[in-house]
């Protein structure tokens, strides 16, 4: 064998094939024994997550139950793509997703999306920010799919190596869902876009990392069509509905041969694809490239013979090219045909089931153990740091991003972007409005993989519960540099235990997920980057809580109090201030967690509570600061609740990150107050919403300023 | 009154657009870009998305749709009002029905965003506000159309001339605006301003 599998792979593969593959069959192993596709490094990790009480667990996307539906969500990585061709690697990757969740006949209803990018200092990295936001806008907005929600950090480490993360939502009746596994005696068709040579390779390439010289690898980005996509999501939907449709699934990486074979694999039978009979959009195309092209905007159906007149003519009604390129039947072989001639017959357990590493055990390296024992002993004047803590591009409005978005399209989004801190949509079908959010925090899960991991997982939990949601479930996209380096195994696996063992306090199900590996270069890594995306439950007759004040409300934050002795690793602004990285991270309070999702939820009822935010990066200044400019609202009051204090301890007070709290105000203090003392509730009073200034504890900031700076720091740095 | 809501491939508001007809007491139903005869219906709603990808512009392709030609037809008779939204506005400007063309937008991005507009219907002048959301909205016309404009910015967001965001065609049957008032007509957190747009459209109904 040559290409680019390894040594051992190869052995391993001659070994369970009992012989030498030929060379169509290198290029078949190569794809599907990629780390993209088997998950070799993952894999027995991922078995560890909690899916208890969700919708499937190895479907193109789980989902939550809610009444007689489904709601799927799943997030997907489209990392390497974006650093070569930024416009079209965003557009294929919302169009991937988007498939996912089509597969199982739920209607595609919002996006969201997590992008990590390095600061828009230069030429290169705006060309990178402006072609992933262009290909989102471009491509989200004419499927006709709502971006509602999403979150993008700005770091260095992501230079050359941008994270783009995006989620897609879809609704189902429970008793529609399609599944993809093949059964035995049933005709398989291809729908959609002719296969040609575009995106030839992508899943191998994206299980490497990238070659200095980013031309040769743009020939491995797809090319999406998002009218074509429209009416594959009209078609589909109609498809999947007929009686005698089995299942689907879409051609995502390694194209036609990861899906049927995954399809095949998973319903036990034999699968027999007929290569002349696939529609191509060029000629001269090799049979491995027909396998193993990632043309867009392509499914793969599974169907009683009955069915097939009846596919056809939605396909023509939609104007889509379709196929009927093989079928099923008793057995467990993967047979390819070109003509009569069969060119490759390989079992499904050999192929499907790749060799699979084990991370374990791991040890905690003594880059991370050196880190957290580090101290940030550096300070600044107040004024100085809150100057540059405002000008921060991790804590300015997002307008510029979600404006170029339709987060309105579909008639079901219920609240606009910064208003509160999750994407609203109404479900009138079940009564309800589900919200979403997504979350990353790469310093802390630098520091601490497996405590980062979980305050990711929180930092979702308190979006959804500061706006009244009853978290439900959550998906996660994990972000890490090569699994071959010791670090990378320890982060990796340390974040998969944070996210089981929080999952499981929260009695909170994971439902789906992703894995993106070789986020590296040269001499550089990305931080572990553990994206998480959850959804919530709200009744219909209950208001969603924002975030946003108005004059006269009263402040107060409510939860875990910071101290000087407060772990305080991973805060933004010892990086932001002094690009300093270390100290131990926070460890969640699950009690308290829980015991404050009550709290709110019964101030919300009880109409004292008007606002709720949580309080997350740039600690409660950093916090208090987004909700008063995006308010455009004054505030006078006491932040600093400690003696004495040095510039270096208000700096930690202020800015520092800890977890399981949260900003409310209400026009109620009295009622409030007496609730709290109650209730046993540790709060402190802030202040009130007041004037054209923010004022705390002798300092004075100019409103007008610093929202100024809010809403157009990023527009400013960005189309320069 | 009944009304046509037009469904071209790649149109994606006919659902909220239908619900806000539906809520105005219009009796609503989807059409597709085949049908040939408009005539049982009062109004014919063009709504928003991207018809046919917007491929080489928007609105191009879908002026070659015989729905379109029926417009004309619907149009030579005086049988009803016809409005056209976003896509739909586009399309109307494309097929020569409303005077004018939309071109890219001058910050060369979509943009998505709630507008503060003047609506200017019989001389009464209002301030409201409904969100826009597309890349092509820059209202160009080489003339004078002051007249025919009944939607104007009072935040410009795509360097429209004149500032115009929507407008009539001569007889006053026939209506464009680029924001969505369809968007705006359910809930509070967009705000109800939407059913202004669509009362004037009943008010010209009614007025035969």
């Amino acid at each position: 064998m040559s290409l680019s599998v390894d040594e051992n792979l190869k052995k391993e593969i001659e070994k369970r094939l009992k012989r030498t593959p030929n060379e169509l069959e290198t290029h078949l192993f190569e794809a599907l024994w990629s780390e993209h596709c088997g998950y070799l490094h993952s894999k027995k990790q991922l078995k560890k997550l909690n899916f208890k009480g969700s919708l499937f667990s190895d479907e193109n996307s789980g989902g939550v139950k809610i009444g007689n539906r489904g709601v799927f969500f799943k997030v997907e990585s489209h990392n390497h793509p974006c650093a070569v061709e930024p416009y079209q690697g965003a557009a294929t990757g919302i169009g991937g997703i988007i498939r996912d969740i089509l597969a199982l006949n739920a209607r595609p209803v919002a996006l969201l999306n997590s992008l990590k990018f390095a600061y828009p200092n230069t030429k290169e990295t705006r060309h990178i920010i402006n072609g992933v936001t262009k290909g989102i806008s471009n491509y989200g907005n004419s499927c006709g799919i709502a971006d509602i929600a999403g979150e993008v950090i700005f770091d260095e480490c992501y230079k050359d190596l941008p994270l783009v993360n995006v989620m897609a939502a879809g609704l189902a009746p429970l008793d529609k869902v399609k599944l993809s596994a093949f059964r035995e005696d049933l005709e398989v068709v291809l729908l959609g876009s002719a296969t040609g040579l575009d995106g030839v390779g992508g899943a191998a390439f994206a299980s490497k990392k990238l070659a200095k010289n980013k031309n040769e690898e743009k020939i491995h980005v797809q090319i999406g069509d998002p009218f074509i996509k429209k009416l594959l999501i009209e078609a589909t939907l109609e498809i999947l509905d007929l009686d005698g449709v089995v299942s689907c699934q879409d051609c995502g990486a390694a194209g036609l041969l990861s899906s049927t074979s995954e399809m095949a694999y998973k319903g036990k039978c034999s699968f027999e694809l007929e290569l002349d009979k696939v529609h191509l959009a060029q000629k001269n195309i090799e049979p491995w490239q027909i396998l193993l092209s990632e043309t867009q905007e392509r499914m793969v159906f599974a169907l009683k013979k009955e069915a097939l007149p009846e596919v056809f003519k939605i396909a023509q009604k939609y104007e889509l090219e379709v196929s009927h390129i093989g079928r099923t039947f008793k057995g467990g072989d993967y047979i390819i045909k070109k003509g009569s001639k069969i060119l490759s017959l390989t079992p499904l357990d050999v192929l499907c089931n790749p060799y699979c590493y084990d991370l374990e055990p791991v040890f905690e390296p003594c880059e991370i153990k050196c880190l957290k024992d580090k101290k940030c002993e550096l300070s600044m004047d107040i004024e100085s740091a809150v100057e540059k803590m405002t000008s921060s591009y991790n804590l300015v409005s997002r307008k510029w991003f979600y404006e170029q978005w339709d987060y309105l399209v579909g008639g079901r989004s219920y609240v606009t972007p910064e208003s509160t801190g999750v994407g609203v949509l109404k479900f009138e079908e079940e009564n309800c409005f589900v919200a979403f959010c997504m979350d990353t925090n790469p310093l802390m899960c630098a520091l601490d993989p497996y405590l980062g991991s979980q305050n990711t997982l929180l930092e979702s939990y308190r979006n959804l519960v500061s706006s009244g949601f009853e978290p439900l479930g959550f998906t996660n996209c994990l972000n890490f540099a090569s699994p071959k380096g010791d670090d990378t195994k320890y982060s990796f696996v340390k974040s998969i235990e944070g996210l089981r063992d929080c999952s499981l306090k929260l009695n909170t199900p994971v439902v789906s997920g992703n894995v993106s590996f070789y986020n590296e270069a040269k001499d550089k890594k990305i931080y572990p980057s553990v994206t998480v995306g959850m959804c919530g439950f709200l009744d219909i007759n209950k208001p969603v809580i924002k975030s946003n004040f108005t004059l006269q409300d009263e402040i107060y934050l409510v939860g875990k109090m910071i101290n000087k002795n407060s772990n305080i690793g991973g805060s933004l602004y010892q990086k932001e201030l002094f690009d300093f990285l270390g100290g131990s991270v926070d460890e969640p309070d699950f009690e308290l967690e829980e015991k404050l999702k009550k709290v709110i939820f019964c101030l919300r009822d009880k109409k004292i509570l008007k606002s709720a935010a949580d309080v997350s990066k740039g600690g409660v200044l950093g916090t208090l600061f987004r909700l008063l400019c995006a308010s455009n609202v004054g505030f006078a009051g006491k932040l600093i609740n400690e003696e004495n204090a040095d510039d270096k301890l208000k700096l930690r007070l202020l800015f520092g990150e800890i977890q399981t709290r949260y900003i409310i105000s209400t026009r109620n203090k009295k009622e409030l107050e007496s609730y709290f003392a109650e209730n046993n509730i540790p709060y402190l009073y802030l202040g009130k919403c007041i004037g054209d200034k923010i004022k705390f504890d002798g300092y004075e900031f100019e409103l007008a300023k610093l929202r100024e700076k809010y809403l157009n720091l990023l527009q400013n740095a960005l189309e320069d | 009154m009944k009304a046509a809501v037009v469904v071209f491939s790649g149109t994606n508001c006919q659902v909220e657009t239908k619900a806000a007809l539906e809520a105005c007491g219009f009796e609503a139903r989807y059409v597709d870009s085949n049908t040939k005869n408009l005539d049982e219906f009062d109004c014919i709603f063009l709504c928003g998305g991207f018809s046919y990808g917007d491929y080489l512009r928007s609105g191009r392709i879908a002026k070659f749709t015989p729905l379109v030609e029926s417009l004309h037809n619907y149009v030579e008779k005086q049988r009803g009002v016809i409005a056209g939204i976003c896509n739909g506005f586009q399309i109307l400007c494309e097929a020569h029905l409303l005077k004018g063309a939309l071109i890219e937008n001058d910050c060369l991005k979509f943009v998505c965003k709630n507008t503060p507009l003047e609506l200017d219907f019989n001389g009464v002048k209002k301030k409201i506000n409904l969100p826009v959301a597309h890349r092509e909205g820059k209202y160009f016309y080489r003339g004078d159309v002051s007249e025919l404009v009944f939607l104007r910015y009072l935040e410009n967001p795509n360097g429209s001339k004149d500032n115009i965001a929507g407008l009539y065609d001569y007889k006053k049957r026939i209506m464009g605006l680029m924001p969505h008032p369809e968007r705006a007509f359910f809930n509070e957190n967009f705000g109800f301003d939407g059913r202004e747009i669509f009362k004037i459209i009943k008010d010209e109904l009614k007025r035969g």
